[in-house]
């Protein structure tokens, strides 16, 4: 089998070989990818680049593990994936509830921002935002299926699951979606349901 | 199509798998179907919204903050597979090298000897040794001459010395760097001499002085030294020798080699105490430092960049001499032995130790991706932060006298309260305009009280991975008003990100409580003088004043704070 100098693989077995380059080409074809999968399933470009940059120090260290059975993004996906699920787990169910003080209430603030943050359409952050309030396992056939473009096929690999179980997941969470996504637009308070999904 | 059908059809069409004339059926289902058109107006409105998210890309820098958090050992080897021959041939090679061994004697090759712990090995310290001053191997062999006989062979390992006294790392330093390997250990620990030192000039080396010199000569602020230290520094120096220094319960050793680096001096042990020798001193030449403030707010955020920061380390080097190294922070060090020939000089160098195994480009491109852990080591006209915390008592920003309130014990006034007052700030050399590196301030330990003002940012830290910072804003009528930011990661609050509030907080009769939100916790706070909030961490959550009015580029994990102007 002939081995592209430029592909994955090539790359991989040339980072195994002591090129640290190599592995700076692996992170600059798939930060991206991994930053939106991040993003998509967190909802917070915060968390994503933290977890963005777990993943990449997991694929760091674990280079060595990858086998060439799958395709190396699939690889990723799957790392990045677990690292998100991972840090949902930790996610403190109590994230946005700690300001319920009797001494303390937010104050209207007129200020500028105190950093220019992502600049969202408002139409992309409703659906990210209802994205998020879904619950993961959603959250993550939705991301890889509409965020990545990946097939039901490259869904299953990347998430371990079957066939069916992606078609099934994905049309509930499509469902799902469609519902909250329309009461968002009636105008409901779409951050409302985001806490109690947090966790999965 | 019945409607039973339809939800089947739909996700094929969804899915555009769907055969024309199923589709053609569907259409005509939904037509007369209000129920079902419904349905696949909302599922096509819900799909049409999710193929519009646009990806973003990924921000920058995470290439270097995946490099700061991966050590050269973590790359992973190449996999071996072994057949089974070679597998069973594994145990029989081993043997019959050991059988070799101790039939030869225990001798490592002529190139590979060397470095055999006289003293325990030093994290993060390489320091390679000139050929002539290798000792030899600790491990004899009682084999006589001209027998053979491996069964006659009694290994004799020499005496290991104690280990050394670790320093307790700062809450918000990073970790030192542990050795590359086990050469890199035992090179480390080669090279002390410490036949040259008294054991009391030891114990002096290592005894925690606070001092604060502001371009004093060098002649009065080792008679200082003298007394914080209680060790003879003798110095020989011209009188324009003078050095800006400011330590808080940092080692002496700490202080004299920044002496040393800001004058060009010599360090050298004489009797039980030391020396300082000026040869070419170098204050006279540099203008003296000049504070420059921090603007009250930054217009743009700057993007933190270790890699221009790091890059711009203080050129020149200077001859250190350190009876105990294995405190410091990672360095190389080149060692020579003294004109005299009774010591070893160590040559710090500036470059940082390059993963073991890489090559000289790879070691150049991955130095401007090292973050700036030393921050102690970039500015000559700064102190360094202390490896302990002050004892007790209030520390803040403005603590010159003794709180008010209940705050604890009351903290020390005079140099201690003003070394955490104005922490050094200074432009790194060929830095951008305006952009400078406000020195790492003195954390507290947790439960500590720490005094701020009004309007500058208060770092916080709630256990190991949550990080932010409390501006207040005013007090009015006991109600302070507040700006708070904080995150969980890797301490860096800018960009977009960390949850941002502004809030109110009343004081009640037990004073008032700042949520943290995320974390559970909470800052308890107080009145304190004029201008001045006392806070009072609890638990995990330890505070740390300082003179920032913004967040931009605050690093709160590596206490480094970088400002772009």
């Amino acid at each position: 089998m002939t081995v592209s100098p430029d592909s994955d693989l090539a790359l991989v077995q040339s980072f195994l070989d002591g090129n640290p380059e190599a592995f700076d080409r692996l992170f600059l074809k798939y930060q991206d990818y991994v930053f939106n999968i991040c993003l998509g399933i967190l909802g917070n470009p915060d968390d994503a680049r933290d977890c963005a940059q777990e993943t990449f120090v997991r694929i760091y260290r674990k280079a060595g593990e990858f086998r060439g059975r799958a395709a190396f993004s699939t690889w990723i996906y799957r790392i990045a994936v677990n690292v998100c699920v991972g840090a949902l787990r930790k996610r403190p169910r109590t994230a946005v509830a700690s300001l319920e003080d009797d001494h303390v209430r937010e104050a209207p603030d007129g200020s500028a921002p105190p950093w220019h943050g992502l600049q969202q359409k408002d139409d992309e952050r409703l659906v990210r935002q209802v994205v998020t309030a879904l619950i993961p396992d959603y959250r993550l056939v939705l991301v890889l299926r509409y965020f990545q473009g990946l097939s039901y096929e490259e869904i299953a690999q990347v998430l371990g699951w079957t066939l069916p179980q992606v078609k099934i997941k994905l049309h509930r969470a499509r469902r799902s979606f469609a519902a909250r996504y329309a009461a968002c637009l009636e105008g409901a308070d779409c951050a409302a349901d985001q806490a109690a999904s947090r966790s999965p | 199509m019945k409607c039973r059908d339809f939800a089947g059809a739909v996700e094929r069409y969804l899915d555009e798998t769907l055969s024309p004339a199923d589709g053609e059926a569907l259409r005509h289902h939904a037509a007369g179907c209000p129920a079902c058109a419904a349905q696949i107006e909302a599922l096509a409105c819900a799909e049409r919204a999710l193929r519009s998210v646009a990806p973003h890309p990924a921000p920058p820098g995470m290439l270097d903050a995946v490099y700061a958090r991966v050590r050269p050992q973590d790359r992973p080897a190449r996999r071996f597979r072994w057949g089974w021959p070679a597998a069973a041939l594994v145990p029989a090679a081993a043997a019959a090298a050991f059988l070799l061994l101790l039939g030869r004697g225990v001798s490592p090759p002529v190139g590979e000897r060397s470095l055999h712990a006289r003293v325990p090995a030093l994290p993060g310290v390489s320091v390679p040794l000139p050929e002539t001053t290798l000792s030899p191997p600790p491990i004899h062999s009682s084999k006589t001459a001209g027998k053979q006989g491996p069964h006659k062979t009694v290994l004799k390992p020499q005496p290991v010395s104690p280990p050394a006294p670790v320093a307790p790392r700062h809450p918000l330093r990073p970790r030192p760097r542990r050795p590359a390997s086990n050469a890199e250990a035992r090179s480390a620990a080669a090279a002390v001499p410490e036949e040259n030192l008294s054991p009391a000039l030891l114990a002096a080396l290592q005894r925690p002085v606070t001092v604060v010199f502001r371009q004093e000569p060098l002649r009065a602020v080792a008679r200082q030294l003298v007394e914080a230290a209680d060790v003879p520094v003798h110095v020989e120096a011209p009188p324009e020798a003078r050095v800006s220094l400011q330590a808080r319960d940092a080692p002496l050793w700490f202080a004299l080699e920044k002496m040393a680096e800001q004058t060009g001096a010599v360090i050298e042990p004489a009797g039980n105490g030391v020396a300082l020798r000026v040869t070419a001193p170098r204050m006279a030449q540099a203008p003296p430092p000049v504070e420059r403030p921090l603007p009250a707010q930054p217009q743009v955020a700057g993007q933190r960049q270790m890699t221009s920061v790091g890059s711009q380390k203080l050129s020149g080097r200077s001859e250190v001499w350190s009876p105990r190294f294995g405190s410091l922070p990672e360095k190389e060090f080149e060692a020579k032995p003294s004109p005299d020939g009774d010591r070893l000089i160590l040559n710090r160098s500036r470059t940082p130790a390059a993963p073991e195994g890489a090559s000289a480009e790879e070691s150049s491109a991955r130095k401007g991706r090292e973050p700036l852990h030393d921050s102690e080591f970039t500015g000559s006209g700064a102190g360094g932060m202390s490896p302990a915390p002050l004892p007790d008592g209030l520390r803040g920003a403005a603590a010159p006298a003794a709180p008010s309130g209940n705050v604890g014990a009351a903290g020390p006034p005079g140099p201690r309260g003003q070394a955490a007052l104005t922490p050094e700030r200074r432009e790194l050399p060929g830095a951008a305009s305006g952009e400078q590196v406000p020195k790492a301030f003195e954390t507290p330990r947790a439960g500590e009280g720490v005094r701020a003002r009004i309007g500058w940012l208060v770092l916080i830290r709630v256990g190991p991975d949550w990080f932010g910072a409390l501006q207040p804003l005013r007090i009015t009528d006991g109600v302070l008003r507040y700006r708070l930011w904080i995150k969980r990661g890797d301490g860096r609050l800018d960009g977009a990100g960390a949850s941002v509030r502004t809030a109110e907080s009343r004081s009640g009769p037990q004073g008032g409580s700042i949520p943290l939100p995320g974390t559970s916790r909470r800052l308890r706070w107080a009145p304190g003088g004029e201008s001045e909030i006392d806070l009072f961490p609890t638990g995990p959550v330890v505070t740390a004043p300082t003179e920032l009015r913004g967040v931009h580029g605050l690093d709160a994990a590596a206490s480094q704070w970088i400002y772009c102007q």
